[in-house]
């Protein structure tokens, strides 16, 4: 990794594009690093590969692209690192809801996304309510019951408090007034497990992980904590239908770069995600995965960023948990 | 004073003060609370815990003295203290001159210094041995190492 | 019956010239990258994914199976040879892997550790055969205070990894809990021992640890003892170079033991290899008849772990086919490979690609001979880096340390913990504290804590859920059987002792 002379490059390049008459377009002269906050293998890191892939297939861009892993501080180091690259455009950072929501419950996270230059946001990720196939609860008015009758003994399989399962857990007991428990675990795994083997009674998902167990009968989706329903899932109500308007709390995925990159660096990024999104390879990735094509161009990413922290801090406000900003 | 006694009593009065500061730290933080034990309840119990073992530790020490064991070879530890501290001084400077460079430093360093081969085999060895790596790990498997500022 | 038809019918897709071409392929790259110490077995298979992608599905998949077991196997060679722990479940293999490369049996070790690989390795593909769904129901039943009393039961083992004083390796482990806990709380997303550093917010990886506490610090220990004055041998005939017949038998219930625990633990989706090896070895350690050996490089200390390792692929392989549900870090990339090809993990694939369900099994199985077969002619090859003059070994391992923690990592913080690390096992070799038990409680340490919370918080605070559940009653009963063991042993020598005095 040739970390000195991308640096090099990256500041003649900036230079050269205050010189340069701004519609000039900008190519990258060095291979694009793509940084994944967190080991090959993980979500962040298969993502971010399957994202060059789309890009490689669909020959939207020909350089070489590559992916670094820029694993600790369960993402800081990451977002640390695009701050560092100030100016440089041969980094992307691929975010996640993580990357919003770390700074704001971490003191010792003091990156943020609202700093950076905005590229694009690609995908967001649905979710849906599920419980176990043979479960009593046929719709989301039979669990939310279940709850109030017995606080704390009906349970929730989850990860961080942060995330998107426990939010809209504390935004549906803010709404409804029940109490359930949440059980932490680190994996989606172990999360399913719980569930499947019946430890706890409800999971908030991804359709992607439960499809087939859906289609076996073993669990059954009681909404979709989406604003719209999902196409593929066009029977099942979603939060708001169910009798449960809260606020929709959306899951995304996108790019970043580093702040003070050239304009033209950021058209020619914003254009590059653009076209992928549109391309057939994406498109499979995105059935494949159950994922919804999302793509934002650069300025609106920007306000999406702005927009997610101010709702991100008041769901978490009004789920307790201790904000560190 | 046996010298043995004195490694147990100075281990056990580090590692209490270890676990006497995990348990302050602990204290800091949710024990108990309605959701369940909270980020203080483990290490609290590990903290003090750790605390009672090295205070043991201490106490047999001091009430069992061991004959004292001869060092036999003083000089080893310097030995070895001298390449950690060349093997962490060049782990640290990688992030500027690069892996290849820092690797062939430490390498040359180990074959020069600690088993005292000549300056002609340092060379050798630190040479050889960083550009191996380079080919293997930088080439041909694509590991990131970092670079320097000459490119590699 | 139908299950050996569809079977039969894999293994014609499996045994055809090009697919047995790529199921070398995957193995060769696999055990080729898995070597690296930093790169696990799931950091490997992202790695080489790409170069499955266009591939048919059946070759894809086939060549994947091998880069699964490859990568899983990897780990132990640079274990064995160098005490740099390849992956975190080979870190128990250094314990007596390394002690017999040191007494000239290094390549015996590999050997051992390539057969228990085939032997366990097959076992596990075999129980999966034949009892994956009843075993994937088994598994769900594991609720946390299950987990809980595993994870007990595996710290309890700290008595038997020990060495001399108890008491010291008891300190070791409580002081591995502690690093485990430096991080995030997964619970609360309280920070804990950060110091301020947004690095350690992540945690401190296992590798580094690792690599530190056996690697680094071993080699400061050799060079401290001068043992460059008396040289490693390495025989030269060919014969000496692979496991003596003795050798073999001695790890008889070794292969049984690895085999079984292996899988059992692999099955499960909140357990990784690493707690299936280090068990293994410690039940291994446990029921021998000379326990006292242990560590100074017997045959049964590689074979038991290493057995489990690779066991724990088709354990793992069972809720992930059965189930669709991942339970660890390669097996979910798996998931994400397969899904590519269309294949879909699940409750339904059984029924409803049957093809490809039993191709993936008998790939499996060709992979693990495979796997035997090119990684036996390769022992008497590696054994040789030994040869090596120690004043050129000693900075390769420094390197590939350097490398393994840039894998992990690419930041030059992991390098500072790598080296803090080597000196911190040097200082508990010169104190007399084990390393072993602190890397035990770093992988345990952690899993329990969870278990503990995720346990009180389902019974609402009633600590009474940790014991009432009859599996977990009985894991905890022999935790405590294992805890007294040092006891009761010393009780009977002293009433034999008596009886003949």
């Amino acid at each position: 990794m040739q970390r000195r002379h991308l640096l090099a490059a990256g500041g003649t390049l900036a230079l050269a594009g205050l010189v340069r008459p701004a519609r000039a377009a900008w190519t990258p002269s060095r291979p694009i690093e793509f940084v994944a906050h967190n080991g090959p293998g993980s979500g962040p890191d298969v993502f971010a590969r399957a994202l060059i892939s789309a890009i490689e297939q669909d020959k939207i861009y020909e350089g070489r692209m590559q992916v670094a892993n820029r694993v600790g501080g369960g993402g800081a180091t990451a977002m640390n690192y695009i701050m560092e690259r100030r100016g440089d455009p041969h980094v992307v950072g691929v975010w996640t809801s993580l990357w919003m929501s770390l700074p704001l419950v971490q003191a010792e996270a003091r990156s943020q996304v609202t700093d950076m230059t905005a590229i694009a946001r690609v995908a967001i990720e649905p979710a849906v309510v599920i419980v176990r196939g043979d479960s009593p609860y046929r719709s989301l008015a039979d669990f939310i019951e279940a709850a109030k009758a017995r606080p704390g003994q009906v349970r929730q399989s989850g990860g961080s408090p942060t995330a998107r399962d426990a939010l809209v857990r504390q935004l549906l007991m803010a709404h409804t007034g029940a109490r359930w428990a949440f059980i932490s675990f680190p994996s989606g795994g172990e999360r399913m497990s719980a569930l499947l083997g019946g430890h706890v009674d409800m999971m908030i998902a991804e359709p992607a992980e439960i499809r087939e167990q859906v289609r076996a009968g073993r669990l059954r989706i009681l909404a979709t904590a989406t604003a719209t329903r999902l196409p593929l899932l066009p029977d099942v109500p979603t939060l708001a239908e169910a009798g449960f308007p809260i606020n929709d709390v959306i899951q995304a995925r996108g790019l970043v770069a580093p702040p003070g990159i050239p304009e033209e660096a950021v058209a020619f990024y914003g254009d590059l995600f653009r076209r992928m999104s549109e391309g057939p390879a994406w498109a499979k990735y995105v059935e494949d995965n159950q994922l919804q094509s999302a793509f934002l161009s650069p300025a609106d990413t920007a306000a999406f960023f702005r927009d997610y922290q101010v709702q991100l801090r008041d769901v978490l406000q009004t789920g307790g948990v201790r904000l560190a900003r | 004073m046996a010298r043995r006694l004195d490694r147990d009593v100075l281990a056990g009065v580090v590692l209490a003060g270890l676990g006497g500061y995990v348990a302050w730290r602990a204290l800091g933080w949710d024990i108990l609370t309605e959701d369940g034990p909270g980020p203080g309840f483990f290490p609290l119990g590990y903290g003090t815990l750790m605390v009672a073992l090295s205070a043991l530790l201490v106490l047999r020490a001091l009430l069992q003295p061991r004959p004292a064991e001869e060092e036999a070879d003083p000089g080893g530890h310097w030995r070895a203290l001298a390449t950690w501290a060349a093997f962490a001084g060049a782990a640290f400077v990688m992030q500027w001159i690069g892996f290849v460079a820092g690797f062939a430093l430490l390498s040359a360093f180990v074959v020069v210094f600690v088993f005292e081969r000549g300056w002609v085999r340092g060379a050798v060895v630190g040479f050889s041995a960083a550009a191996v790596f380079w080919l293997v790990f930088e080439r041909l498997m694509g590991v990131g190492l970092p670079a320097g500022p000459w490119g590699f | 019956m139908e299950t050996f038809a569809a079977l039969g019918h894999g293994f014609a897709v499996a045994l055809q010239p090009v697919n047995l071409f790529w199921c070398f392929v995957g193995c060769f790259l696999g055990t080729i990258v898995g070597v690296l110490p930093g790169l696990g077995p799931a950091a490997t298979i992202a790695l080489l994914l790409p170069l499955t992608f266009g591939m048919d599905p059946t070759g894809g998949v086939i060549m994947l199976a091998g880069i699964y077991f490859g990568a899983k196997y990897g780990g132990s060679t640079t274990s064995i040879l160098l005490n740099i722990p390849g992956e975190a479940s080979s870190v128990v293999t250094c314990l007596d892997g390394y002690q017999m490369a040191r007494k000239g049996r290094g390549g015996a070790a590999l050997g051992i550790a390539a057969i228990a690989s085939f032997v366990a390795g097959t076992f596990g593909i075999v129980a999966l055969t034949l009892l994956a769904p009843p075993i994937a129901e088994f598994a769900l039943s594991f609720s946390s205070p299950e987990y809980f009393a595993l994870m007990v039961l595996g710290l309890s083992l700290v008595v038997v990894l020990g060495g001399s004083s108890l008491l010291k390796a008891l300190l070791s482990l409580l002081f591995g809990l502690w690093l485990t806990s430096i991080g995030t709380d997964l619970f609360t997303s309280q920070s804990r021992f950060t110091f301020g550093s947004s690095f350690l917010l992540g945690g401190i990886d296992f590798m580094v640890i690792a690599v530190g506490v056996f690697a680094i610090a071993g080699v400061m220990e050799s060079i401290r003892a001068r043992e460059e004055n008396t040289p490693i041998p390495v025989p030269n005939r060919l014969r000496e170079l692979m496991p003596s017949w003795a050798e073999l038998k001695a790890c008889r219930f070794a292969f049984l033991n690895g085999s079984v625990t292996g899988f059992i633990v692999g099955v499960l989706p909140g357990a990784g290899s690493a707690i299936a090896s280090f068990i293994a070895y410690g039940v291994e350690k446990a029921v021998s008849r000379h326990p006292e050996k242990f560590g100074t490089g017997v045959p049964e200390g590689v074979a038991a772990p290493e057995g489990a390792n690779n066991a724990d692929s088709g354990g793992a392989m069972v809720p992930l086919l059965t189930l669709g549900i991942p339970g660890g870090g390669s097996t979910a990339i798996l998931l994400s490979a397969l899904v590519v090809w269309g294949v879909k993990p699940g409750p339904l694939m059984m029924t409803e690609s049957p093809e490809v369900f039993w191709g993936l099994i008998a790939s499996l199985y060709i992979g693990s001979v495979m796997l035997l077969v090119m990684n036996l002619p390769l022992v008497p090859l590696f054994a040789q880096i030994l040869r090596i003059p120690v004043y050129v070994l000693f900075p390769l391992i420094f390197g590939l340390a350097l490398v393994g923690a840039f894998g992990v990592s690419d930041n030059p913080m992991n390098l500072m913990l790598l080296a803090g690390f080597g000196l911190l096992g040097y200082v508990m070799a010169q104190f007399g504290f084990p390393p072993a038990p602190l890397i035990l409680g770093f992988v345990l340490g952690d899993a329990m804590e969870r278990a503990v919370r995720q346990s009180l918080t389902m019974s609402m605070g009633d600590p009474a859920i940790l014991v009432e559940r009859p599996l977990s009653a009985v894991m905890l009963g022999l935790a405590v059987l294992v805890l007294i063991s040092p006891l009761l042993g010393r009780l009977l020598r002293r009433r034999r002792a008596g009886a003949t005095a």
